[in-house]
């Protein structure tokens, strides 16, 4: 696109809001410190959520690792596709709501 | 949307200059002389070519105190509402500047279009669409000028960002985010409800400032119809007795009867998405900035506190030059305008000249099936088309 970032992650809430900076691809990191907006005693505040420094196995070792132990213990998967359903579900409705051109429901039949 | 026009066919819009005539004297009446008025008078005042005739509120007494308070004495003002003020003919008036609360704007653009005057009519247009082409039918019968109270549109940065969508500089747009608005700012205390209360505004967030983001990017694509509207609305905020900025009076959140923060994902014609939000009261300072993307460039207009019509600072393309990615600022123009005389003056100017009004119905109508699309998709929660009748 045209443009350096379509803006940040806004999470709103009734008792605070959540700023995620948009990094410059989005692609499942924190790109810096969060904040999230919120009152304290009727003064408006923002509380700044510093980035955590994880020095632990890589992300993709991890996600090797949990499966493994997963199919070794006999464990529940650790990312199900009960949770992924959805997000399959969206980008499917995207697509097919940009082709017809209008709202389409979302329709996930019992498994 | 006319692509590749060059910048150059806007200069004359820019020059345009008028000098008033004097010859005769235009007879205006105010109907509400609330808030809003004010700005109206001061506007009005500076015009050689007016003469304030008349005035109209609701409010016994207030009508009265408001010419008063401009020094004004012998304007007419004993009337109990538009009705009776607009069935006066003795008063020979031209036109009259609706700056009653949004329930109020349809009825009295109604009545004094029948009646045969031309009308500045605050905004938003209307609170629903209905009303709005209710108002259109009148306006056409009529054959008078009805302009809608954008004062925005006069800005030249506002301009300018027309004109950089128009000249093709962004190439095709097809996709557009836009609102702003507040993180505590519902315009209310225990003296003025006017714009929280169902019954007087009908509308909250969305009418108030909403229209303004609306108008801006409708405007600047060369106001493209919209086709479909997904909408959200809340009012978490407005209806908590302890927001903080009611300072105490928790009898507002009772009185609260609109959206405090607005939502809406706009299909318009020629294949354009439309993402907007609109807030009187958020957890979050701001929800970004305006972003205008095309094939061949993108502008982001950056958000102000309040997104109120101004543009907050400089502006930026980004595109290609030679492959590379760049970005122009295009800088803040410091213009002498005053907006409130240039809104009322295009009025006047369209009055005089029989010309064609200002800020048009035809355009505004849009704005108008936005908001009412949001609020009638919201309460079904789903996504709802836009029907406008031939009118
Ligand atoms: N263009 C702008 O910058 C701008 C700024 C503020 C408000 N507005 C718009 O102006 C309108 C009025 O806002 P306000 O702050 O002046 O509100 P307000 O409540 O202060 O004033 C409205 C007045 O209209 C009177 N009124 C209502 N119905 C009437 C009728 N039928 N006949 C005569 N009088 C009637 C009310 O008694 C009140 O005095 C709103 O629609 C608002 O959106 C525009």
């Amino acid at each position: 696109m045209n443009i350096d970032t379509p803006g940040d992650t806004i999470i709103l809430g009734t008792k605070g809001g959540l700023r995620i900076p948009s990094t410059d691809c989005w692609n499942g990191s924190v790109g810096g410190p969060m904040k999230i907006y919120h009152e304290v005693c009727g003064l408006q505040t923002e509380t700044v959520v510093p980035i955590i420094n994880d020095h632990g196995p890589s992300l993709f070792d991890r996600k090797i690792r949990s499966f493994l132990d997963a199919c070794k213990n006999g464990t529940p998967a650790p990312v199900p596709s009960s949770q992924i359903i959805y997000n399959q579900a969206i980008l499917d409705g995207i697509a097919k709501s940009a082709k017809v051109g209008r709202e389409v429901e979302i329709v996930i039949p019992e498994i | 949307m006319k692509q590749d026009r060059s910048l150059d066919a806007y200069k004359s819009i820019q020059e345009e200059k008028k000098t008033p005539r004097a010859d005769r004297k235009l007879r205006i009446g105010f109907i509400g002389t609330g808030g809003i008025a004010h700005a109206h008078i001061r506007a009005y005042l500076h015009m050689p070519d007016v003469e304030i005739v008349a005035g109209c509120d609701i409010v016994p007494g207030r009508a009265a105190a408001f010419f008063k308070e401009f020094g004004l004495e012998g304007v007419r003002c004993d009337y109990k509402d538009h009705t009776e003020m607009l069935a006066d003919p003795s008063l020979a008036l031209d036109a009259v500047s609706i700056c009653t609360y949004n329930r109020q704007h349809a009825p009295c653009a109604i009545a004094a279009l029948k009646a045969g005057l031309h009308v500045l009519l605050e905004k938003p247009f209307t609170v629903t669409l209905d009303e709005a082409i209710e108002v259109m039918r009148a306006e056409k019968e009529s054959g008078k000028i009805l302009s809608i109270g954008f004062q925005p549109r006069f800005d030249e940065n506002m301009k300018m960002i027309r004109k950089i969508v128009q000249s093709g500089e962004l190439g095709k747009v097809y996709y557009v985010q836009t609102g702003g608005g507040r993180r505590r700012g519902i315009p209310a205390n225990p003296a003025k409800t006017s714009f929280i209360e169902d019954e007087t505004a009908g509308v909250g967030a969305l009418g108030d400032i909403g229209c303004y983001s609306l108008d801006l990017v409708l405007h600047a694509l060369g106001d493209p119809k919209p086709l479909t509207v997904s909408g959200y609305v809340s009012n978490y905020f407005g209806k908590d007795p302890g927001y903080v900025a009611y300072r105490g009076h928790g009898e507002l959140a009772d009185k609260f009867g609109v959206d405090d923060f607005g939502a809406g994902f706009i299909r318009l014609e020629g294949d354009v998405m439309l993402d907007f939000r609109i807030s009187w009261a958020m957890n979050m300072d701001t929800p970004g900035d305006t972003i205008i993307l095309g094939t061949k460039g993108g502008l982001r207009i950056p958000s102000t506190d309040c997104w109120n019509g101004t543009v907050g600072g400089p502006m930026k393309i980004y595109h290609e030059v030679d492959g590379q990615q760049t970005e122009t600022v295009v800088p803040i123009i410091n213009q002498p305008v005053n907006l409130w005389d240039a809104k009322i003056r295009s009025f006047l100017d369209a009055i005089i000249e029989g010309g064609s009004s200002p800020v048009p119905s035809t355009q505004i109508i849009y704005n108008q099936a936005i908001i009412d699309g949001i609020v009638r998709s919201a309460t079904i929660g789903k996504e709802i088309e836009i029907e406008i009748p031939e009118i």
